[in-house]
């Protein structure tokens, strides 16, 4: 699927927010894509036709206004809800019917917007569990504690320090998730989520509960971590300046459909993007 | 450029992978502290070795009665604990164990270590019919659920003469090597110790911290690439094959199964024993189990060697009703809440309690908080 073309067919974007797509000629299968997707609950058609494709490396954004169905976006993209008509696909294979934790092992993982984590543990036993599927014996060596299980539990512990020492969370390896800010549990689920080995991360809003500054680090990190760690990244998020700084290509959901999509500086001089957000009238976002 | 770039799993980068990356030294006992826990230990697991042989001969029986039912409290826990369903309904896994096992041993003559298998199996085949439904319905729904099941087992399953005995019950005999009273109390406290290390493997294992995601949220779970379908079955065939196994030795210790005795007041006991000890906890859960299991007996016996002794076993359901509202209102961990700091010192850690007192030094320059 050659994603620019089929994509203008779907998008009524103005013209403009193709023009210059640096991704042009990066005519590779995308890592993830969605085409077509719909999906209706009773009468609220809540996606009508969204097709995105998220390419290696890539830091791509989803924005929209609350309701615009950015996070049914990712619940169809995770396998959470089945979308009604359209499909998904990881390296051009389909996997519209694959259940979540299959789709996971494709490499997609995910946040939550309501924080995604097993709060009756630490944060290291979070960490540990997240590896699940990259835990090699079987259950039966696992009830006998064979020593490769053993061993096996040792190197994910291990596993799980390296992924929080990434993100700067050691000094809250131990500490129950009862204690942490809101702040601090996202970015603890981030971890989490990085520590299932995803191709691709897809997160939704995690900004909240992080302050202007914290939210600039963040911004910083998740760089850091694509440089470092090759993560391919979707992100969720309102705060449209740290979007625009840290995405290489911005999609616009707009009451379930695509508004726009693009880079973001064309995001930003995008007039229907500015009315959507600020009401009519506005011009730029910037 | 993705074919440059290192992923954790397939090769750290020499920076990423640091001497010793971030993981704290572990906690260690001093060499005093090392002796007195193995003292205190070698205390309790001497006290425990030495039970049959200190209750009178006619007394034996009780013990390897409670023994029986911390081991079902034990599988009632992997559900209440672990997965954090409730089953109202534990005592028919019992029964299915244990007429499983008589039916073996006496329809089909079967030796005894045999008929346990066997029990096993039916205990957890009929947990997995009901792990079926639980994958449908959770919570109070399926509570109510497994009250039914337990009723229909209690009332209709083990009144079947051909497989149950009928009202005579159906005869299972001891195995040849555990005859007697006290060596048959030593083989359930042998399985006992066999099941709680089972458990302890199962918590500190994929498979335990599997389900017990479950427990806080499915969908977290199967975002982590847990099969959500494959681990809640297997929770409940778990703990329905540790019932079984309690069945088959319950089934031997009067060596007669009679269907009377799997009534819904025995689930609830489970469920209270559960409760009090400390759901969740493996330590607690067999101290209420001994507790509950052993009060009844232990008033009976008191109130027959001392005259003015108020009450006799049965202000057992009595106090076990204070009990649970004791623990509901002032100590919802039950008894592992208040032995919390005795149970950590003995498995080799410090008495308080890690986490909240050890909190990391205020942000400093390289803890890396945003």
């Amino acid at each position: 699927m050659a994603a620019p073309e089929s994509l203008t067919a779907v998008v009524d974007a103005p013209p403009e927010a193709l023009e210059d797509d640096p991704r042009a000629p990066a005519a590779a299968e995308p890592l993830l894509g969605a085409s077509g997707i719909g999906i209706r609950f009773g009468g609220l058609q809540a996606l009508q036709d969204v097709s995105v494709a998220v390419h290696d490396d890539e830091i791509v954004g989803l924005i929209g206004p609350n309701g615009a169905g950015k996070t049914t976006f990712f619940n169809c993209l995770t396998g959470f809800y089945k979308p009604n008509t359209g499909t998904v696909t990881v390296r051009g294979e389909d996997i519209t019917g694959l259940r979540p934790d299959q789709r996971t092992a494709l490499g997609l993982g995910r946040t939550f917007q309501q924080v995604g984590l097993v709060r009756s543990f630490t944060v290291i036993e979070n960490l540990l569990v997240a590896q699940h599927r990259n835990v090699g014996y079987g259950a039966t060596a696992g009830l006998l504690g064979t020593f490769g299980s053993r061993r096996e539990e040792r190197a994910l512990r291990e596993r799980a320090h390296i992924v929080l020492a990434e993100l700067g969370l050691s000094h809250l390896a131990d500490e129950p998730l009862g204690g942490l800010s809101y702040g601090m549990l996202k970015q603890v689920e981030v971890a989490a989520v990085l520590a299932t080995d995803p191709q691709c991360l897809l997160l939704d809003e995690p900004l909240a509960g992080l302050g202007p500054e914290e939210a600039e680090a963040f911004g910083d990190r998740l760089l850091d971590l694509r440089k470092n760690l090759g993560v391919t990244v979707v992100i969720i998020e309102h705060h449209v300046p740290f979007m625009l700084r840290v995405c290489d290509y911005v999609y616009v959901l707009n009451f379930g459909q695509l508004l726009a999509e693009g880079t973001p500086d064309t995001i930003r001089g995008n007039r229907a993007v500015a009315e959507a957000y600020l009401g009519e009238g506005a011009v730029t976002l910037g | 450029m993705a074919g440059t770039i290192v992923r954790p799993t397939v090769a750290p980068t020499p920076e990423v992978r640091r001497p010793s990356p971030a993981a704290p030294a572990p906690w260690r006992p001093s060499l005093r502290g090392i002796v007195a826990r193995v003292a205190v230990l070698l205390a309790v697991v001497g006290a425990v070795l030495l039970l049959p042989m200190l209750v009178p001969a006619t007394d034996v029986n009780v013990v390897s009665r409670v023994t029986v039912f911390a081991i079902v409290a034990l599988s009632l826990n992997v559900l209440v604990g672990y997965t954090g369903q409730v089953s109202l309904g534990h005592a028919a896994f019992l029964g299915f164990g244990a007429f499983g096992s008589g039916y073996a041993l006496t329809e089909m003559g079967l030796t005894w270590p045999a008929a346990a298998v066997v029990a096993v199996l039916i205990g957890g085949g009929v947990a997995a019919l009901l792990g079926g439904v639980a994958l449908r319905i959770q919570g109070l729904y399926l509570a109510l659920v497994t009250l039914a099941f337990g009723l229909f087992a209690e009332q209709v399953m083990f009144n079947i003469p051909a497989v149950t005995g009928g009202g005579a019950g159906m005869p299972a005999p001891r195995p040849a090597f555990a005859t007697g009273d006290r060596a048959y109390a030593y083989l359930c406290l042998a399985a006992l110790v066999a099941v709680w290390l089972l458990d302890r493997r199962v918590t500190t294992s994929k498979v335990g911290r599997a389900i017990r995601a479950l427990r806080d949220s499915e969908r977290v779970a199967a975002s982590w690439g847990i099969n959500v379908t494959r681990y809640k079955l297997l929770a409940f065939v778990l703990s329905g094959s540790i019932a079984g196994l309690a069945g088959a030795l319950f089934a031997s210790i009067e060596q007669i199964v009679s269907n009377l005795t799997f009534s819904f007041t025995l689930s609830l006991t489970f469920l209270f024993m559960a409760v009090i000890g400390g759901v969740g906890s493996r330590v607690g859960v067999v101290i209420g189990a001994a507790l509950i299991g052993a009060m009844p007996f232990v008033l009976d016996r008191a109130a027959e060697t001392n005259p003015g002794f108020p009450v006799d076993g049965s202000a057992a359901v009595v106090l076990t009703a204070l009990l649970l509202l004791l623990v509901l209102v002032r100590f919802p961990g039950g008894i592992a809440q208040l032995l919390g700091g005795v149970v950590r010192w003995c498995s080799f850690r410090p008495w308080k309690a890690a986490g909240r007192d050890s909190a990391p030094t205020p942000t400093g320059g390289d803890s890396g908080r945003p």
